[in-house]
């Protein structure tokens, strides 16, 4: 029994002879990826394929990603539209895994769709339905970002919408630290 | 008369001494050293000789090299951090990795921020087969389940060509 429990070991050593990253840090480095690639690397191995389960990976990529914030149902969320979204460009991404959030900047205004997905909609495929946005309210006074953003809280406790994603499309070093 | 006043200036400041896993110490001021937070509290407790064991000569001298530069940090010097940070994340990945082991080890939260957003960029378009290599981890999906994730996330595949080099 003992030579096997060494024979076993031996056989996982020598599979991982460079020296493996504990999950801890390696969730560290995939949490400063955005969306895109995040997703792309579903593929690599079971493990990261569940990474967006790990509350610990969810939130490290919440501290990590000032305009990517991915955030959970069970995870208390604040996204400060005014300073971390202003003047970066987003861009809808097609499709996500529960719920999502499209920002796109269309000159000062900060445009925003909240869609969810149905089930059966077509030949049962997972489709996307935009829930009509609150474009009532404007986001030039602090009062009308107010009401949109309880209106986005809304949409979360209701259970519609799980997660939301932001997507930059270039990246500027000098604008991250916002 | 040279050496009594350099040895009254090492008198007004706390020395510590870290020792390597290969056995070689390296005499550094505290004031650097605290960046540190595992050195920190061991410096609380009274320490004054550091060993540590799971930090290479190799990686310890880049990471007092790191600690040096940044204790100097002021409002001025700003674009000199910033150039030296760029210098000191080129290297081969297992070099980094090497580093990011250490960096969080000692939880020097800067160096590890600086090392996981250089990696993270340096992986971004890479293909799903190089990630795998670099980071030495075996693909435990059967071809038909693999074909299944990729499926239900096409659109993150898409977009040209992912970049299948190994460094």
């Amino acid at each position: 029994m003992d030579s096997m429990c060494t024979k076993l070991i031996q056989r996982y050593e020598d599979s991982h002879s460079r020296s493996l990253l504990p999950d801890e840090i390696v969730f560290n480095i995939l949490s400063f990826l955005p969306p895109r690639p995040l997703y792309r690397f579903k593929c690599v191995c079971k493990l990261w394929n569940t990474l967006f389960l790990h509350p610990f990976f969810l939130y490290l990529h919440y501290l990590h990603s000032p305009c990517s914030a991915l955030v959970d149902e069970d995870v208390r969320f604040f996204i400060d539209l005014d300073i971390k979204c202003r003047r970066r460009g987003f861009r809808p991404i097609c499709q996500s895994s529960h719920g999502l959030l499209f920002f796109q900047e269309d000159g000062k205004k900060l445009g925003y769709e909240v869609l969810t997905l149905e089930i059966g909609h077509l030949n049962n495929c997972p489709c996307w339905r935009a829930i009509p946005s609150n474009s009532k309210y404007s986001d030039d006074d602090d009062d009308g970002r107010r009401k949109k953003r309880k209106s986005i809280e809304h949409f979360f406790r209701m259970g519609v919408a799980y997660c939301i994603w932001f997507v930059v499309t270039e990246k500027d070093d000098d604008d991250l630290m916002i | 008369m040279a050496s009594s006043s350099s040895s009254s200036k090492t008198g007004l400041k706390k020395m510590l001494t870290l020792k390597s896993s290969d056995g070689d110490e390296f005499e550094l001021e505290e004031s650097i050293v605290i960046q540190c937070q595992t050195i920190k509290h061991m410096v609380e407790d009274g320490f004054s000789l550091i060993p540590l064991q799971n930090v290479d000569t190799k990686t310890l001298t880049k990471i007092i090299e790191y600690m040096k530069k940044h204790a100097e940090k002021t409002e001025s010097n700003k674009e000199e951090i910033k150039n030296f940070n760029k210098e000191f994340v080129k290297g081969s990945f297992d070099d980094q990795f090497e580093l990011v082991s250490a960096a969080n080890y000692l939880h020097i939260n800067g160096l590890m921020d600086l090392l996981c957003q250089s990696i993270a960029d340096r992986i971004n378009n890479k293909s799903v087969r190089a990630v795998r290599e670099i980071f030495n981890i075996s693909n435990d999906y059967t071809p038909d389940e693999e074909e299944k994730v990729r499926d239900e996330h096409k659109w993150a595949h898409e977009g040209g060509e992912f970049d299948e080099s190994l460094d």
